[in-house]
């Protein structure tokens, strides 16, 4: 075989087992306690139907807010009536459980895709990010 | 359960750093440190660099000045095309996205396992908008 040819298989098998080791970290990520926690704090957020109604139209009603002020239809009041309704929702129990649980796991996510970054030179998130950034 | 959600990163870490290491293992990967290597250290991008972003400095302040001349804006494009035609510049700009496009394939396993996506949940926006 070429030397060629077998730099390209070489490289083939390193990119493999650098995607198996993506998995590894997947399924530590799945087993550790911050993950465990936000799922189970997801679960307890979906069995919840009350605050599930508010949240869906919370939801809704933001959308709509949204749309009215991208089309200029913009009305301070409307902002606040939908703040003061997400301060409200975020005091149940359920709701303030889940994302707490969800900044927790966020952080570990955070502190691993920090190592990766600065170890290659390119920042993980910004690379993988859909359109790679905001807007 | 993690008492404040710390829990025990250990086996979390250990992983990220074998993951990291296999990275860095990649052609893809080497490639890009390479050219980013090169492209730090030659002394010619980094003059048309510092060139380029001087005559975007004045461009700006002539601009906000009111003060703005044509010449000034052919100077920055030249200095921009100086830049993007620089054979070192454009490796480092290839490999780097080279190095983008396996980096998201790992995203893609990574967060098909997790059942979000890992790269957006840690991204520049966080879903801010």
């Amino acid at each position: 075989m070429s030397p060629a040819k077998q730099d390209v298989l070489n490289g083939v098998d390193l990119q493999e087992a650098a995607l198996e080791k993506a998995r590894a970290l997947a399924r530590a990520v799945g087993e550790s306690p911050s993950f465990k926690a936000f799922e189970a704090a997801q679960e307890a957020l979906m069995a919840d139907r009350e605050v599930n109604r508010r949240l869906q139209a919370f939801q809704r009603r933001q959308q709509e807010v949204r749309f009215a002020r991208a089309w200029g239809g913009g009305d301070p009041a409307q902002d606040a009536a939908l703040e003061e309704e997400w301060r409200t929702l975020s005091r149940t129990a359920t709701l303030q459980a889940y994302l707490r649980a969800q900044e927790q796991l966020t952080d570990v996510l955070r502190v691993v895709a920090g190592m990766i970054s600065q170890e290659i030179g390119i920042d993980y998130g910004a690379a993988c990010s859909p359109a790679g950034g905001c807007c | 359960m993690g008492r404040d959600g710390s829990g025990d990163r250990s086996p979390v870490l250990e992983r990220t750093r074998e993951f990291v290491t296999a990275l860095k293992a990649t052609p893809s990967v080497q490639h890009f440190v390479a050219a980013q290597h090169r492209f730090q250290t030659d002394s010619e991008v980094r003059q048309i660099m510092a060139d380029l972003q001087r005559k975007a400095d004045a461009f700006q302040k002539a601009q906000q000045d009111g003060t703005l001349r044509e010449e000034q804006i052919q100077e920055v494009r030249e200095a921009q095309l100086r830049f993007s035609d620089h054979p070192v510049a454009q490796e480092f700009l290839q490999a780097r996205d080279a190095a983008g496009t396996f980096l998201q394939e790992t995203n893609r396993v990574i967060s098909e396992i997790l059942g979000f996506d890992f790269g957006q949940t840690v991204g520049p926006a966080g879903g801010a908008c």
